[in-house]
């Protein structure tokens, strides 16, 4: 399951943007930056993998799609 | 009365370059010199865009340029992003005040480019937003240096190094000796403004520590979720069971997923 947590932007406008892209993932937001806090967000895009047990798998900062790649894939194959 | 930069690139006169090679760029970079050098006030310059692009994504910046009419502000240029290609900016909007000069910011080894008519050039340097830092905090300026490049005395600069890495600043019309920078964080109402004096380009001497750095007094009582601030949660920890929000307002805790593996992507689009 992917979830884009968004930072600091209003509702409609996370909307149009969602209706202009093709993605299938689910954008979600956060009250006054708390979850950003809460996982230490200092830069974006940030990423965490979180496992079935609630556990973090995996993060990273920056734009590396093939190393979330890899540990989702990674996910896949315990599961 | 001369104007900068942008006014030239928008009449045209920008010299066409075919690549971001150093030779082209040396011209280019003089004659930005020679501009600022010449300018005693900064025109209404319009708007153009630059297409900036780093980490793998190209970002378009809107830029504009706005009038004041006497020395010492001889005038800011403001970036806002303009969507394009990918859903997470990664620099939002940066406002960068010079006393005495225009400043052109710049990351080296980045590529900018400036759309003329129906071409986009690219600029040397590269042109940036001095601030580019995202995040939740401000970053901390810890040391500053000054840059000189006796092979090339056009470039003159200050490296920054800040708790989120290195920027550097150069500097365009050697009559600078002081700026202020402001960064603006999102998702926290934090605010630092940044004064650097008493550095002196003759020497090429500055004094690590010769900034002021003001954080507003309200900070903490602005900031209710200041305790919930934490460093990345490790790999192997549990992740905090915090509480999101659906697009169709219901709230849901992250605990309520397990079971499933999940990718949690911070973004924002403004």
């Amino acid at each position: 399951m992917v979830l884009a947590v968004n930072t600091g932007d209003d509702k409609s406008t996370i909307e149009s943007y969602w209706k202009a892209s093709d993605y299938t993932f689910t954008a979600v937001r956060q009250s006054e930056g708390a979850v950003s806090r809460a996982f230490g967000v200092k830069a974006y895009p940030t990423n965490y993998v979180i496992g079935p047990d609630g556990k973090v798998l995996f993060r990273s900062v920056g734009y590396d799609q093939s190393k979330i790649a890899r540990a989702l894939e990674s996910t896949k194959k315990k599961d | 009365m001369k104007t900068l930069l942008l006014a030239a690139a928008l009449a045209g006169s920008w010299p066409a370059l075919t690549d971001d090679g150093p030779g082209e760029a040396a011209e280019v970079y003089a004659e930005l010199v020679r501009a600022n050098a010449e300018a005693t006030a900064l025109d209404i310059v319009g708007t153009a865009t630059l297409r900036y692009e780093g980490q793998g994504q190209s970002i378009l910046f809107e830029l504009e340029g706005e009038s004041h009419v006497s020395k010492p502000l001889l005038g800011w240029m403001r970036y806002s992003r303009k969507a394009d290609s990918e859903p997470a900016p990664i620099y939002q909007a940066a406002e960068f005040i010079a006393d005495g000069s225009t400043v052109v910011v710049l990351e080296p080894d980045k590529k900018s480019y400036m759309e003329i008519g129906d071409q986009w050039l690219p600029v040397f340097p590269p042109v940036t937003p001095f601030f580019a830092w995202t995040g939740t905090r401000a970053p901390d300026v810890e040391t500053v240096a000054f840059l000189a490049d006796e092979a090339r005395p056009e470039r003159q600069g200050l490296l920054v190094t800040t708790s989120q890495g290195t920027e550097t600043l150069w500097l365009v019309d050697k009559k600078l000796v002081s700026a202020e920078i402001r960064t603006e964080s999102k998702g926290m109402r934090r605010e630092e403004l940044y004064t650097f004096t008493r550095w002196d380009i003759a020497s090429g001497k500055i004094d690590p520590q010769a900034y002021t750095r003001a954080i507003p007094d309200d900070y903490e009582e602005n900031n209710p979720n200041a305790h919930l601030e934490a460093d990345f949660i490790e790999v192997g920890a549990a992740a905090p069971n915090v509480t999101l929000q659906g697009m169709d307002d219901a709230l849901f805790q992250l605990d309520s997923l397990r079971g499933k593996t999940v990718l949690l992507n911070f973004w924002f689009y403004t």
